[in-house]
């Protein structure tokens, strides 16, 4: 909500400055976000009278003019055509600045000296265009700073009025709120409301057909009205304030309704059939055309101002094409009514068109400020347009508005706050606030807020009031006492940290990505058709087609982030993502797993001396994965080849299972969808759920004693084919059920010669300890005959000799 | 070459000592004709010089031991004598060749360790070092500064029912107030939340107070420029029991201010409007750029917005079953990606979300 200083100083009289002002706002809710000087950029330009006009002697485009600036006459060369001896005009002194920091200097034009310059409404920044010199009012004093004579020496004042405060969005209101604030007077707009002729009552009519959604609607007659462009002090008003001038009858209802806060609308007479006003219900499917030109298909939860015949405006809104006041108006008809707010808004929404009257209305406006509104738009427009105000006004107001009368308690004040607010200071605050007091009892009163104050209904309503005017700067700050909730744990949030840790100690970097996808990445990752990755949660109102779902994978983003990166140049790249992804699980809520995702590309390490340059590959990524969830204590994961992964490359792809079932995959991308996605086909990925690895992982660590009894170590070298995995391997050593067997870890793999063709070497180291006693030569290696035979038969496992 | 002269003497002396005269006179001699210990010492170059000289003074065959052989052919009364001479020298001997082959052995060992020099100045051996996002470390932050204060983490649903995140919160379908919030539909019914408040709605329905928990989270608007992501970060805190007054938020906001910014960090509370708190307030810390003097981020009000906060209203606690009579509390939002823009001095909030690997290093 934009005004200016000055005019709130027409309705509250106060000594303090703007920025006094704009801080007592601010610190009762009106935030003042902005203050703007709109003299500001203009120094050194007076007001000017103009003595005579002489043509220049060496330029027929320009006149040389003698000006008066006050205190001498001056040359001064000018090339507008618009000026007259005796005009008083905007007068540039050498040394003036300008906005958009122009200076003026004494300056020789065709060989004859200007001692400044004339200038237009463009040049002083009042207007985007203009044509000829700023003309200035006969009684602009001559010699008189511009920025005052011009009404320049103004603030503009940003003001963020939040939804509750309709009654703010206008000056009076807002200077209302002011008054109350420094305990200063307010004057209301004085206006003189002078009628002729015979009374509205014969002239025109109005039916309210739905006085649920048109409580109140009022109006009156203005007739012989010539319509033309506003005054300068109209015109200045509106601009300071941000609305466009139109002409001085749209113009007069525009400055009303910032400054009372009504909106109002005015019919050309001439286009309302039978001279009358039926407010109804619009029928469902029914057309109208708005002001702006726009066909708009209507509801019938729509509220229609109509005539005899057809529409005229759409109520609260926006008014017709149909009926609108243009420069061969002479007869208006003046609307000021109360609509109901959810109805204006409903129809607002719907149709997507916010304007000045609806974004009052929808909050609420003031249902007994109809009238005052009404009368003074009338006036004004009489007073700038000529014309006569017919006798009397139209006022259907079935059934009055009540603001409920409420208890508001001191002790639940004091309750609410925290502080020690005296009753007598309570009373106050209310009685500066307009708020009237029914009743007064020892510990309550009975409390009725003006017709204004739409946010005032109930109890808490008005212990906010108490508290906002008050001062919470004044309420002193405690601590309440502790422990007034058990702390529970939390794992997940425990877990997560501990994960990031760990993947961040592994040299990965924690990306945050959008929770969007595009859905045409799940052809992109060549998912089948029924994978469930594709059972997306699908926005309404997408900001783009790229972002018009929820992520169920976070393979898209880690791609996305990847390549972002390569265009910069950044080759290396080793990240991890925890975040929820979104499964449509039918009517409802979707699911939202927490995944845990990562990619590397790129060098393996920090120091690529030390690893020859070596790229990241799948045995780095899984190390990664692995040591994270040895951080988090997960002790059944395993890993077995992933067949159902269309994405990554079919012989480099490894599910996790953990406790038996599958959690998550790590692979290097299929080089297919590395190409598809145009980025290097090395890339290793992995995505995880998280919840599973957490509920498997050990909360406390389980403790065993340590071993008291040295431990026997054997090597074993098996030569096996080539498909055999080390985790078979494992396994046939775990199903042997041997006690003693207290570690075994790969410590070599080869393939190639001498190995034979389709075979490869594995070496393992084959802890053996016993927790009662200290094994003997014998007992080991009998346990690690059974190793022996258990590999050979399994698995064709042919004993290296070492 | 010294050593090969003092085995060729060595040799010599051995070859005059058959048959030679009393032992008492032949000892001081062979000790003044070989040298002094410091001659051995000088002799010897390396370890292998000195274990040369070792065997042709003690080795089987060495001078020491055909002298002590002599010993018991000497006269009874010369034998004593004969005793302590060779001990002396041979003591004498022993001990600087001892001496000796302790220098040497440390020059040796210091020789061989120089040989095995690295260069100190190439990089360590390292899988780097992956850093937090900074949205994630500022969230922490404020998580752990509200779990010392005795808050409790809770969590809601992302893609939330309009219901928990508008119509509980007091804001029914048509109220301006929506406005507020630039809204993401999945339906009619389901939204993406817009804040982390619902989580307070399910919370409180879950449970009997006290409650006192926050909750971190993303929270989504449909809305994207240079100083709006459509998906950003909260953390929303709650505090009912019985009792519980805007004295105690002011507590607790200002302890948390404290300590996220420094002690000392002016603060001030302005009333503002939420529809599901009242009253409401949000909550300006001096510019920690400026210092209060006027600036473009604080856009020269001396004054930086960081949360919104209230006493929850009465509507909200009806909505869940809780007596408005019986429990008051109060509720609160922070956005985490405007803290971290002031904490780290970041001017683009969408630098948050592109993850420039050269953005994320720095955190
Ligand atoms: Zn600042």
């Amino acid at each position: 909500m934009r005004t200016s200083f000055n005019w709130l100083k027409e309705y509250v009289e106060t000594d303090l400055t703007v920025r006094q002002v704009s801080d007592r706002l601010t610190m009762a809710g009106l935030e003042v976000e902005g203050l703007e000087y709109l003299g500001e950029g203009i120094s050194g330009v007076v007001v000017g009278r103009i003595v005579s006009i002489n043509p220049h002697p060496n330029a027929d485009r320009l006149t040389l003019c003698e000006v008066d600036n006050g205190s001498e006459v001056l040359p001064v060369i000018c090339g507008a055509k618009n000026l007259h001896a005796g005009d008083r005009v905007p007068l540039a002194l050498p040394g003036a600045e300008l906005p958009g920091g122009m200076k003026i200097e004494k300056a020789k034009l065709r060989g004859v000296l200007s001692f400044g310059m004339l200038c237009s409404e463009k040049e002083l920044g009042l207007a985007k265009e203009s044509s000829g010199l700023m003309i200035l009012p006969e009684d602009a004093p001559v010699g008189g700073d511009i920025v005052k004579a011009v009404g320049l020496d103004d603030w503009a004042m940003e003001i963020n009025v939040t939804p509750n405060r309709p009654d703010c969005l206008c000056a009076l209101g807002i200077a209302r709120e002011a008054a109350a604030l420094t305990r200063s007077a307010l004057r209301q707009p004085k206006f003189k409301l002078a009628e002729h002729g015979a009374n509205i009552a014969g002239r025109m009519k109005v039916t309210i057909e739905d006085p649920e959604l048109c409580p109140r609607y009022a109006g009156r007659l203005v007739t012989g009205v010539k319509a033309g462009p506003s005054p300068a002090w109209m015109r200045r008003r509106l601009q300071a304030v941000g609305v466009r001038s139109i002409n001085n009858v749209v113009d007069a209802t525009n400055y009303v309704m910032m400054e009372m806060g009504q909106p109002l609308h005015a019919f050309d007479c001439r286009f309302l059939a039978g001279r009358e006003i039926i407010v109804r219900r619009a029928v469902e499917g029914e057309v109208f055309t708005t002001l702006d030109g726009v066909e708009r298909t209507l509801s019938k939860d729509m509220l229609l101002i109509c005539d005899a015949d057809r529409p005229v405006a759409l109520a609260g809104v926006m008014g017709g094409q149909n009926s609108e006041v243009t420069d061969q108006t002479t007869d208006v008809f003046l609307e000021s009514a109360y609509f109901n707010p959810s109805c204006v808004r409903k129809t607002s929404r719907k149709l997507g068109l916010h304007t000045e009257a609806s974004h009052r209305f929808e909050r609420g406006a003031d249902p007994e400020g109809v009238i005052t509104a009404l009368d003074r738009a009338a006036s004004m427009i009489a007073g700038l347009a000529g014309g006569e105000i017919a006798a009397g006004r139209i006022d259907e107001y079935p059934n009055p508005l009540k603001m409920p009368v409420v208890t508001l308690r001191v002790a639940r004040v004091n309750e609410i706050l925290g502080a020690g607010l005296e009753k007598d200071e309570i009373a106050d605050i209310m009685k500066r606030l307009r708020i009237k007091i029914h009743e007064e009892t020892e510990d309550s009163f009975l409390l009725q807020a003006p017709a204004f104050r739409p946010d005032l209904t109930r109890e808490i309503d008005f212990v906010e009031e108490a508290a906002r005017v008050y001062g919470y700067g004044k309420i002193r700050s405690s601590m309440p006492a502790r422990a007034a909730a058990a702390r529970e744990p939390d794992t997940v949030l425990a877990a997560s940290m501990r994960a990031r840790d760990a993947m961040q100690d592994c040299g990965f970097h924690e990306v945050v990505n959008y929770s969007f996808m595009d859905p045409g990445d799940f052809d992109r990752l060549g998912l089948s058709e029924n994978d469930f990755r594709r059972k997306t949660v699908t926005l309404q109102n997408p900001l783009s087609a790229g972002q018009s779902v929820m992520r169920t994978t976070l393979l898209p983003s880690l791609f996305g982030n990847l390549s972002l990166n390569l265009s910069r140049g950044v080759r290396d790249m080793k990240v991890f993502e925890l975040s929820r992804v979104f499964i449509h699980a039918g009517p409802g809520l979707p699911n939202e797993p927490l995944k845990i995702g990562g990619l590397a590309c790129g060098a393996r390490a920090a120091s690529p001396w030390e690893t020859g340059g070596r790229k990241a590959d799948f045995y780095d990524m899984k190390g990664a994965v692995e040591q994270m969830l040895d951080a988090l204590r997960v002790a059944n994961a395993v890993f077995a080849a992933e067949e159902d992964a269309p994405f990554l490359h079919p012989g480099k792809a490894a599910r996790l299972l953990v406790g038996g079932s599958p959690a998550g995959y790590i692979g290097q991308v299929h080089p297919d969808i590395a190409e598809r996605w145009d980025i290097p086909a090395e890339v290793c990925v992995f995505e995880i759920d998280f919840r599973s690895i957490i509920e498997a992982a050990s909360a406390l660590p389980s403790y065993k004693a340590l071993p008291r009894y040295p431990a026997v170590e054997r090597d074993i070298a098996v030569i096996v084919p080539a498909d055999v995995t080390s985790l078979s391997v494992l396994k046939a050593m775990e199903s042997l059920k041997l006690g003693l067997v207290e570690d075994v870890k790969l410590f070599d793999y080869y393939e190639g010669a001498p190995i034979p063709e389709g075979k490869k070497s594995l070496a393992y180291t084959v802890t053996y300890r016993s927790f009662e006693k200290t094994l003997t030569d014998e007992e080991a290696n009998l346990a690690h005959k059974k190793i022996m035979d258990v590999l050979k038969e399994r698995l064709g496992a042919e004993i290296r000799e070492q | 070459m010294p050593l090969t002269r003092f085995l060729k003497k060595a040799r010599d002396i051995k070859a005059g000592l058959e048959g030679a005269g009393r032992l008492a006179e032949l000892i001081p001699r062979i000790s003044d004709e070989l040298g002094a210990e410091e001659a051995i010492i000088k002799f010897a170059q390396t370890t292998d010089d000195l274990k040369a000289i070792e065997l042709e003074l003690f080795g089987k065959k060495g001078i020491i031991s055909i002298l002590r052989k002599k010993i018991p052919q000497e006269a009874p009364e010369d034998r004593k004598e004969a005793g302590r001479l060779l001990n002396e020298i041979a003591g004498r001997y022993e001990a600087a060749l001892k001496a000796r082959g302790e220098e040497l052995a440390a020059a040796e060992r210091a020789q061989a360790l120089a040989s095995q020099r690295i260069d100190v100045t190439m990089p360590g051996r390292r899988p780097g070092v992956g850093r937090p996002h900074p949205v994630t470390t500022v969230t922490r932050e404020v998580v752990e500064i509200f779990l010392e204060m005795g808050f409790s983490v809770a969590e809601g649903p992302e893609v939330e029912l309009d219901y928990y995140n508008f119509e509980t919160l007091n804001m029914p379908k048509d109220h301006p107030a929506r406005d507020m919030q630039d809204t993401f539909y999945v339906s009619d019914d389901v939204v993406l939340r817009t804040h982390t408040s619902p989580v307070q709605v399910r919370t409180m329905k879950s449970r009997r107070p006290p409650v006192q928990i926050i909750a971190p989270g993303k929270v989504y608007r449909c809305d994207a420029d240079v100083s709006h992501t459509p998906m950003f970060h909260q953390v929303e805190g709650l505090m009912v029991d019985r009792g519980i007054n805007f004295s105690h938020l002011k507590g607790v906001l200002e302890t948390f201010i404290s300590k996220m910014f420094g002690a000392g960090t002016a603060t001030r509370f302005r009333p503002s409007f939420f529809p599901f708190t009242e009253p409401s307030a949000e909550v300006d810390i001096r510019c920690v750029i400026c210092g209060g003097n006027g600036c473009r981020v604080c856009k020269s009000t001396g004054w930086l917005e960081i949360l919104g906060c209230g006493m929850v209203d009465p509507e909200v606690f009806r909505a869940v079953g809780y007596d408005p009579e019986e429990f008051t509390g109060f509720a609160f939002g922070l956005g985490m990606e405007r803290i971290t823009m002031l904490k780290y001095g970041i001017d683009d909030i969408r630098l948050f979300y592109e993850n420039d690997m050269r953005f994320l290093g720095q955190f």
